[in-house]
């Protein structure tokens, strides 16, 4: 396996010890997943509990004095300058009190925070459409506050009316952070299927063999699309579930924390539990996380972030399972992995990587 | 071994992990902070440990019951050390892998202190960030508090502290 930046998983470690000292409903199972996945993470975590813990007693004579701290952090915003030139512009946030010091703690964070695009410019009924390009994310903060993280060439819709909020999801992958409104329905509409979710997190991955539904936090509701919403894509939706269309027995099911549905293309749903919750969020990170998945999967899950292609050529190797954490910006750094069993071959032909089975094999 | 409790937690669940995490433990982390490859063996057979244990037990307690694994796994290291005969004076034993009073202190032939590192560190970190964590670490205060103090959203307040122990747990350590 490989890790090529050990302070990735440094800092995730601590995410978890921080999230631990204030738990939530679905922390400790979430965690624990964590922890299973190696040694590494839990190494990690023991040491930035240590580190956590030797700052106990930290300051106990109360020489820092958090208002000079705070005063300090202002006098800098000029100096620290420029954010990330990838992170998204941000909007200005309403009712933002106290101007000097949130803008303080935004130049502060610039390099480490996504910061949110606010969206309630957009005039109602109007769908806006956000997409991300091969290799970008993105996060968008929606009128509601429910936030929408798009991965890698990925295309939403977002149409939000008084009665119901819609998302289509016309490609790709994106998360959702759902604030909760009784009053207003959120749905996603991912091709002929909608998920429907009532204040929750979970993933949805459109692919050519159709749609994945991950629940992370909460429940939702996985049904067929009315035939004219899923026919016409910039259809203005309306506040009704959909109603069975008559013709066959349509396909429901309703998704928990901790399950995941695939959604075929004839519509069929299989659920399943995933073992693994961080492995759902890990994209977020820019990880990709396998567990015994098949080596062409592996493969297009690369591609899906890079411009370098990697192919696999020998129709036996695609089965080929493989277990790791990788870096999804760094496909190389996964054929290394991949050197070390003798029985591949990789060639690296620039723009394109090709694997196949040495012939002595 | 109760550790000292910082004065406005209310006493539950990270307290209860913390109980299970033994000063020997903390020690042992401690020094490899400075020579990070040490760690992987404790870390290897807690990961195995880990992994046998019942699922549900495991959910229900995650931290308290890694800590646990990990120091008894320390204790079992420097029995195995010293290459002792096992006597059951557990308590003894016990005493001679833990340093009863100071757990937050390094050694004394460390030279600067480990302890001192970890705070100059902590000192180079922006102003926002240091706010942060003395607030939360010296005056006890929840995140949400913090966020209010601040004017900081909560997201915020919990990504400068994991920023700031991700920093202090990948700084060099000199000798």
């Amino acid at each position: 396996m490989s890790w090529d930046r050990p302070e990735a998983l440094a800092e995730e470690a601590a995410h978890w010890l921080l999230e631990l000292e204030e738990p939530d409903g679905a922390t400790l199972s979430r965690f624990a997943a964590w922890l299973e996945i190696s040694p590494r993470h839990v190494e990690e975590f023991l040491l930035a509990s240590a580190v956590w813990k030797e700052f106990d007693h930290v300051d106990a004579a109360r020489r820092l004095d958090i208002e000079r701290l705070v005063e300090e952090a202002r006098g800098n915003v000029r100096t620290i300058g420029t954010a990330d030139p990838a992170v998204t512009t941000a909007a200005a946030s309403p009712g933002a009190r106290n101007r000097g010091i949130r803008r303080a703690a935004l130049a502060t964070a610039a390099a480490t925070l996504v910061v949110a695009v606010a969206l309630w410019y957009a005039p109602r009924g109007q769908p806006q459409s956000y997409s991300t390009v091969r290799g970008e994310q993105r996060a968008l903060k929606l009128e509601d506050g429910s936030v929408v993280y798009l991965n890698t060439q990925s295309r939403v819709e977002v149409a939000f009316s008084k009665d119901v909020r819609v998302i289509r999801l016309l490609e790709g992958e994106a998360m959702f952070n759902v604030e909760h409104d009784a009053a207003r329905p959120f749905r996603v509409m991912a091709g002929p299927t909608v998920i429907q979710a009532i204040g929750t997190r979970f993933n949805v991955y459109r692919s050519a063999a159709g749609a994945t539904v991950s629940v992370v936090e909460g429940v939702v509701q996985i049904s067929p699309a009315p035939a004219s919403a899923a026919q016409r894509a910039t259809d203005t939706p309306t506040a009704t579930l959909p109603a069975s269309t008559g013709a066959a027995e349509p396909h429901l099911a309703r998704v928990a924390a901790g399950e995941q549905a695939r959604i075929l293309a004839d519509g069929e749903i299989v659920t399943h539990s995933v073992p693994d919750l961080a492995q759902i969020v890990s994209w977020r990170e820019r990880r990709l996380v396998f567990r015994a998945e098949r080596l062409e999967d592996v493969a297009m899950q690369f591609n899906r972030y890079n411009s370098v292609q990697i192919r696999v050529e020998d129709e036996a190797l695609r089965e080929k399972q493989i277990t790791g954490v990788f870096d999804a910006d760094d496909p190389r750094s996964f054929l290394q992995f991949l050197q070390r069993d003798s029985t591949l071959a990789v060639e690296d032909g620039g723009g394109e990587i090709s694997i196949r089975r040495r012939p002595d094999h | 071994m109760v550790w000292s409790r910082r004065s406005r937690q209310p006493m539950g669940f990270v307290e209860s992990a913390f109980e299970q995490y033994h000063a020997g433990l903390h020690r042992f982390l401690m020094r490899r902070l400075r020579s990070p490859h040490h760690a992987q063996d404790l870390a290897q057979e807690t990961y195995l440990r880990l992994l046998r244990m019942d699922r549900q037990e495991l959910v229900r307690k995650p931290q308290a019951y890694l800590y646990r694994i990990a120091s008894n796994l320390v204790y079992e290291f420097k029995l195995r050390e010293r290459n002792e005969p096992i006597s059951f004076d557990s308590e003894a034993a016990e005493q001679a892998v833990e340093s009863p009073a100071t757990p937050a202190t390094a050694d004394a032939s460390d030279g600067v202190s480990l302890h001192q590192q970890l705070e100059t560190v902590l000192g180079q970190l922006p102003p926002l960030y240091r706010a942060v964590f003395v607030l939360r670490k010296r005056d006890g205060m929840s995140y949400s508090e913090i966020a209010r103090t601040l004017d900081i959203s909560v997201h915020t307040v919990k990504k400068y502290l994991t920023r700031a122990v991700a920093q202090c747990r990948c700084a060099r350590w000199d000798r």
